[in-house]
């Protein structure tokens, strides 16, 4: 199966972006970190699933956006990863597109504004 | 609906940190801590987020301060006091309550505009410090470029990408791709000079840069918004060229050439005479029309028909499509289904009027009746898509097994327009692969075999799809040497399913195949033949409520035949009444209603109450001890006893009255509702009653454990 991951330190983010996508036929893993992310992407692949794009935040505890971003690429150059940022947060968006961040998305989002983001990156 | 979800999880998670932050921010008035206060801060960085998303816009604006402040703080940029304390405990104390106040209307303004001006204070104290340190942002002044007559406007547009790109997650080609979505690339050039020597060409890189003359009608804007993720780091330059274009000519040139095109096609000029008067055109710049009359290619008729031709090509070019939620639809469908309840309860109620009255009611009835029938059909085609690409797919799967195995087949397909349920299409496929599997393995013989009966080397498996009588079929076929009853039989036998020299029907014999555990080739494929496959198969059609025979005949081919409904969302039910309470069979699974006789009802030990249905036992059901309701009947021999059947098993149920046949709109339940295996889903009756689905394999699965 193809996968989307949403790493997000709150809920109610992970819940929106899950919600939002699944309508649209995309399946949804869920981490509430970048070491809980790498940990489940790590675990789908490992189970023969494809991850077709990473969504992650910034600002989390345990490892950060740009940590996750950093240790992902290690390990898988292409998978486009999309960052939701805060307008506060501006200067991440250069930091995580040096990491290999594929394209960004300013928090708070419309659902519209999510899908159009996802499939600017995936097919 | 979705809104409401994440209003839910974001009340859970503010609760949660908002209990965090009251604990942290009084934790730092005694021990100024950088740990805590990066928590802090990003608690609130989160609270502003969620708050954002689930749509408490006041708070949303209020944390957005808030967020500013401890930023200030965070950095180092400020000290923290206890007044300050205390406004972020008040501040907390705000949010809470805003957020418990539903719908946020009744949150108070006043407080928070307070809150806010004293915040806002703070941070002007550090600010006025700092001396203008924010960042304004730049006022962004939109004009749109011109557009030609018809509203278009042309981009030379080009885009040389950083060579690391694919290193980003991005694939250029997907940009070109959104580009042409917003209109026509009518120039197109693709610079290669950057590829260099086959030995030295690094794949990960991208050596390709692209210019284009697109024509939208979309402003700049929207172009650089494809560019979005790209246009800063990478070399994209974009021009309006719509002035210095001349679109109206070659925008004419194109639809002249259509009338060339249209007039030969109906035969009215031929190739050469076309070529002949578009060179002329190329000299003479007049209208193709006029040329073809003058040249007597053809009549001035002859090209006014041509015209309306090209007219209507146009409209059906302009016909625009609209991408809409799955949900929607089955929301759309879930109402209509609704409507259809409405309509069957006013027909009760016309049952009661004076004859005249419920006659003229009931034939307004069947009128609308019939509309939303028709209503139906339509929204179900929405649904519907084409299988073709799903067969597609199996192309390079038939070629990569069969080369495995050493054999040389080629796949047909046939009936690809045929449209399904995408639900459907998109469960079928596993079953598919397995069959094809299967069909490649055992179907297809070895190419020595095959060129010792006499047949082409290379194997054929057929793919097809077609409607008959409201269903679709889907089959596999292979040109293979066929099952071999014999070898059936003596499987069978083994096993105890039929005893020795018993009489069985051909198609009887065969389903045995999609038994567990039955496997009849003697040989072990690495593929498929262990036995496990077919059955699952099966059971994967039949949770689509579909079926499957097989068809076979020695040295010429066996075909696998599956039977769908051509949706999920409806089915045709039998109404049946137990007691007071009405459930539903599907009517695919019926075989047969019976009252039987007394002597025709048994208890066998271990294997409980079996009714004789033409020589052959099935287990009974007593559906009020299943659902513990009451019943007018407590013996099979008053009663009535419904056959339904369901993988080749039949099992009779016990029931007081057959109410009648009727289309049922599924309505799925929640598995805290059930989780009983027994019930499919529940539909609403015309008089408002709520009636379970029963899924008779489910029953059946249940009974035999």
């Amino acid at each position: 199966m193809r996968y989307i991951a949403i790493i997000d330190d709150s809920p109610t983010m992970r819940a929106s972006v899950m919600l939002t996508l699944k309508p649209f036929g995309y399946n949804v893993l869920q981490a509430q970190h970048g070491a809980e992310g790498l940990d489940v992407i790590q675990k789908a692949i490992a189970e023969g699933h494809e991850i077709a794009l990473a969504i992650c935040d910034i600002n989390m505890p345990v490892l950060d956006g740009i940590g996750f971003i950093n240790e992902f690429r290690k390990f898988d150059k292409f998978t486009p990863i999309l960052v939701l940022t805060t307008e506060s947060e501006q200067a991440t968006i250069q930091k995580g597109k040096q990491a290999g961040a594929s394209g960004w998305l300013i928090k708070p989002f419309k659902p519209d504004e999510l899908i159009q983001s996802v499939e600017r990156l995936i097919r | 609906m979705i809104d409401n979800a994440v209003r839910d999880v974001f009340l859970e998670e503010s609760k949660e940190l908002l209990d965090t932050l009251d604990s942290d921010i009084v934790r730092l008035e005694t021990s100024p801590d950088q740990d805590v206060m990066n928590r802090v801060f990003r608690s609130v960085h989160t609270l502003k987020g969620g708050s954002g998303i689930a749509g408490y816009d006041q708070v949303y604006e209020f944390t957005h301060g808030l967020e500013n402040l401890l930023d200030l703080v965070r950095k180092g940029e400020t000290q923290i006091n206890a007044a300050m304390i205390t406004l972020l405990l008040r501040s907390l104390d705000w949010i809470r309550q805003a957020v418990a106040a539903a719908d946020g209307e009744e949150c108070d303004i006043a407080v928070k505009e307070a809150l806010q001006r004293d915040i806002n204070a703070c941070i002007g104290e550090v600010s006025a410090v700092k001396a203008g340190g924010t960042h304004d942002e730049k006022p962004r002044i939109i004009v749109p470029g011109k557009t030609d007559a018809h509203g278009n406007r042309y981009y030379h547009i080009r885009c040389a990408f950083n060579e690391d790109i694919f290193l980003r997650g991005i694939d250029p080609l997907m940009i070109m791709e959104d580009l042409r979505r917003l209109g026509t690339f009518i120039q197109r050039k693709i610079n290669k000079k950057d590829v260099p020597n086959f030995d030295s060409l690094d794949p990960e890189k991208c050596y390709f840069s692209w210019e284009v003359v697109l024509k939208t009608e979309h402003t700049i804007e929207k172009v650089y918004e494809v560019f979005l993720f790209v246009h800063d780091d990478n070399d994209i330059v974009i021009r309006d060229i719509t002035e210095n274009y001349d679109p109206d000519s070659a925008d004419a040139r194109i639809a002249e050439k259509r009338i060339g095109e249209i007039l030969l096609g109906k035969g009215v000029i031929t190739e050469n005479e076309l070529n002949d008067v578009l060179n002329e055109q190329d000299q003479k710049n007049a209208k193709l029309g006029d040329l073809v009359v003058s040249k007597g290619y053809a009549t001035e008729k002859d090209v006014e028909h041509a015209l309306v031709d090209q007219e209507k090509i146009k409209k059906k070019i302009e016909t625009g499509t609209v991408r809409v939620d799955t949900a929607k639809l089955d929301n759309l469908l879930n109402l209509l289904g609704e409507i259809v309840i409405g309509q069957s309860a006013i027909s009760r109620l016309a049952d009661d009027m004076s004859e005249e009255q419920s006659f003229m009611l009931k034939n307004a009835l069947y009128g609308m009746e019939r509309t939303t029938r028709e209503f139906q059909e339509q929204l179900m085609s929405i649904r519907m898509i084409p299988i073709g690409p799903s067969f597609e797919q199996f192309r390079r799967f038939v070629r990569d097994v069969s080369h495995s195995l050493n054999k040389e087949i080629y796949l047909e397909i046939e009936g690809q327009d045929t449209e399904l349920d995408k639900t459907v299409i998109e469960r079928i496929s596993d079953p598919l692969k397995h069959m094809i599997r299967n069909a490649i393995d055992h179907g297809i013989e070895s190419p020595e075999t095959r060129a010792g009966a006499g047949k082409p080397k290379s194997g054929k498996i057929t793919l097809r799809a077609y409607h008959q009588e409201g269903n679709v079929f889907i089959e596999v076929s292979d040109d293979g040497g066929g099952i071999d009853r014999k070898e059936v039989r003596a499987k069978a036998e083994a096993l105890g399913l039929v005893k020795h020299g018993e009489e069985i029907a051909d198609a009887k014999l065969l389903q045995f195949l999609f038994l567990p555990g039955f496997s009849t080739t003697s040989q072990v494929g690495e593929l498929s033949g262990r036995g496990v496959g077919m059955d699952v198969v099966k059971n994967n059609i039949e949770s689509l409520r579909g079926s499957v025979e097989i068809e076979t005949r020695e040295k010429i081919g066996t075909t696998f035949r599956v039977k769908l409904p051509l949706t999920l969302a409806i089915i045709e039910g039998m109404l049946i009444r137990v007691g007071k309470s009405i459930f539903i069979l599907p009517m695919l699974s019926i075989v047969e209603s019976i009252r039987p006789r007394k002597e025709d009802v048994q208890t066998v030990e271990k294997k409980g109450e079996l009714i004789r249905v033409r020589g052959e036992y099935a287990p009974l059901v007593r559906l009020y001890e299943i659902f513990g309701i009451e019943s007018e009947h407590h013996n099979p021999w008053e009663s009535l006893v419904v056959i339904v059947e369901s993988a080749g098993v039949r099992l009779g149920i016990m029931i007081d009255e057959l109410v009648g046949q009727q289309q049922i709109v599924i309505k799925s339940l929640d598995t805290a509702i059930t989780n009983s295996r027994s019930v499919s889903g529940a539909a609403i009756l015309g008089n408002g009653q709520v009636a379970l689905i029963l899924d008779v394999h489910g029953l059946l699965s249940e009974i035999m454990s």
